[in-house]
């Protein structure tokens, strides 16, 4: 028998055991009949010339907290212990991180003591969905959702740990979004100059309960765009060429901001990210933001091939901010627990050959599926990724540690969290 | 007759958008369920998929250029359903992994032979696995699957022919 054969006669018995399905259950209101107009944007009022003037200079002169929370308190006076490991972590791998921790939370922490820096609420009717750092180790910025429109609206998130008031949030003046916009990446600058904003505009998009859905019709370029954080303008802007709408990701769509592993170099010269919308293969690009042009395909770079050269990496990787490296988490795979074949690792591919050159990390002794990714990433020695591992219950058992080289130094980094340490839900 | 589900057109009598969009749904739910299902390996995920790609269709109905394509909407909205669902596994874990996807009782059913080469289906990268089920379990011409997967005839021809020769690979590998 062939093997078109084999898998139509196998198909089709596994087809037909579905017999029974159930009713389509339509909504009570009137299916729309106009597309998605924009929503009228709630910081419209700053974006005229003069508020935004008047915002650009309240922002160099200082930084207004806006309804810092009153949860968990500052970090006490004396520091809980650091376990011998962490103490042995260097000192560049950032201190702080910022995740979000609830629809209307988002969470500062010590990644050495485990301490609760600050938690800081939304202002107003907002709730976070996207996170990204600076190189800092002090300054983020924060993607709020509008609740009912979805308009998407920015903020600054300033971290003083010694502090009487640890955090500050403050309105930045960037256009905002709507919410048919679907965010793909989002990373700030390494010296907090720039924010780059990867996304995909649609059609139209709905909420349903805690998710926006998204419709599944056409969809506009991929666009990364470039804003000065000081006075909101947008700076550069890339897209793909005209029918290159192909969707990373479609209807009932409730993504983290970063599905595409945004990354700035630390010169601020490059952005990497993982282009692999369905039709094309995988990869992960370059984009050098000081040349010419406008098409983010054409003219961007491909640093590594994902589909063709490393599928192990399940379409997954992220650029280092050396921009020598491309690193990507495998998976290990147990069924049953069994330990015939089980690996975990972190593999490094060199940007100027694209091939696997080595492992940052690989733990073989794992008798388990284990899921690995990489939430930042300084070079090919120094990374924080995330173990995953499944055993007998449903939840798996997740460590976020430092990756250096053979070795895996947990952080004290809380992970039974409302989204989980995933890029654009945590950022170091 | 569509060659997804065995089972007439809709009578065009109906008139209202939730009555045509549930003649569809009857007409055609239960093979694009089975669609669904041999591209995500579960039912559940697979009837989730697809009352969603519905529940567009029912939301954009009024600014359908073409409501006789409606169907050809759907399908393709069921793809995209399946490869958001594939995609959001594979930030957990690679497809085949699922724990959860073949119930006991269908693992029972289905002999030996039929596990193994869904199996080897479920491993396939997404973009081989659509155009190998779509082709040749769903028996699509070459045309209605490049429109439904939205890509070129010619990449339909290497996505199968590459997925039926990884196919072959796996199932002699394993025999």
């Amino acid at each position: 028998m062939s093997v078109e054969d084999r898998v139509r006669t196998a198909t089709r018995a596994r087809a037909d055991l579905v017999t029974d399905i159930r009713p389509l259950e339509l909504p009570a209101t009137r299916p729309l009949r106009a597309p998605f107009a924009p929503p009228t944007r709630r910081w419209a009022g700053w974006l005229a010339p003069v508020a935004a003037a008047a915002v650009v200079i309240a922002l160099a002169v200082t930084l207004v907290s806006t309804r810092h929370s009153a949860g968990p308190p500052p970090a006490p006076a004396t520091a809980p212990a650091v376990s011998p490991a962490i103490a042995t972590i260097e000192k560049t791998v950032p201190e702080y991180y910022a995740e979000l921790t609830g629809p209307n939370a988002v969470t500062i922490g010590d990644d050495r003591t485990g301490a609760v820096v600050a938690t800081v609420r939304p202002p107003g009717n907002v709730t976070f969905v996207g996170v990204t750092a600076a190189a800092d180790d002090r300054t983020f910025v924060l993607d709020t959702q509008a609740d009912g429109d979805g308009t998407h609206a920015w903020y600054l998130l300033r971290v003083n740990p010694a502090a009487s008031n640890p955090a500050q949030l403050t309105p930045l003046p960037i256009p905002t979004l709507p919410g048919a916009d679907q965010i793909d990446g989002l990373a700030l600058s390494p010296d907090a100059s720039e924010l780059a904003v990867f996304f995909q505009p649609y059609g139209s998009f709905s909420i349903q309960g805690a998710n926006k859905v998204l419709s599944g019709g056409p969809h506009g370029p991929f666009t990364l765009r470039t804003y000065a954080l000081a006075t909101g303008r947008a700076l550069r802007t890339w897209t793909t060429p005209a029918g290159g709408g192909e969707a990373l990701s479609t209807s009932s769509s409730a993504t983290i901001d970063n599905e595409v592993n945004l990354t700035w170099t630390a010169d601020g010269r490059t952005l990497g990210f993982l282009f692999s919308p369905f039709t094309t293969p995988s990869y992960e690009r370059a984009l050098n933001v000081t040349g010419p042009g406008a098409d983010l395909i054409a003219d961007s770079r491909p640093v590594l091939a994902l589909t063709d050269t490393a599928p192990e990496c399940d379409g997954w990787a992220v650029l280092t901010s050396d921009g020598k490296t491309t690193i990507c988490g495998i998976n290990s795979y147990a069924p049953g627990g069994g330990c015939t074949a089980p690996k975990a690792e972190f593999a490094l591919f060199p940007v100027s050959t694209g091939k696997l050159a080595g492992f940052l990390y690989r733990d073989q002794s794992l008798c388990a599926t284990a899921e690995t990714w990489v939430i930042w990433a300084r070079s090919a020695a120094s990374a924080i990724g995330v173990l995953a591992v499944h055993g007998k219950g449903n939840t798996p058992t997740i460590t976020v540690g430092v990756l250096t080289p053979g070795k895996f130094t947990p952080l004290n980094v809380p992970t039974a969290s409302y989204l989980g340490p995933e890029p654009g839900a945590i950022a170091f | 007759m569509d060659p997804l589900t065995d089972t007439p057109a809709p009578p065009v009598q109906v008139r209202s958008p939730s009555g045509q969009v549930t003649a569809l749904y009857q007409a055609h739910a239960t093979g694009l369920v089975r669609l669904a299902m041999l591209m995500l390996g579960d039912q559940q995920s697979a009837e989730d998929v697809v009352q969603d790609a519905f529940l567009g269709l029912y939301r954009r109905w009024g600014s359908l250029a073409d409501q006789g394509k409606a169907l050809t909407y759907v399908r393709s909205s069921v793809l995209n359903g399946c490869r958001t669902v594939l995609r959001k596994r594979s930030r957990r874990l690679p497809s085949y992994l699922e724990p959860d996807a073949e119930s006991a009782e269908a693992l029972a059913i289905l002999g030996e032979e039929h596990r193994e080469v869904l199996a080897a289906l479920r491993r396939l990268p997404a973009r081989q696995r659509e155009a190998v089920v779509l082709r040749h379990c769903l028996g699509l011409s070459e045309d209605e699957t490049a429109q439904a997967m939205k890509i070129s005839r010619g990449t339909v021809k290497s996505a199968s022919s590459r997925g039926l020769a990884a196919l072959a690979r796996m199932l002699k590998e394993q025999s």
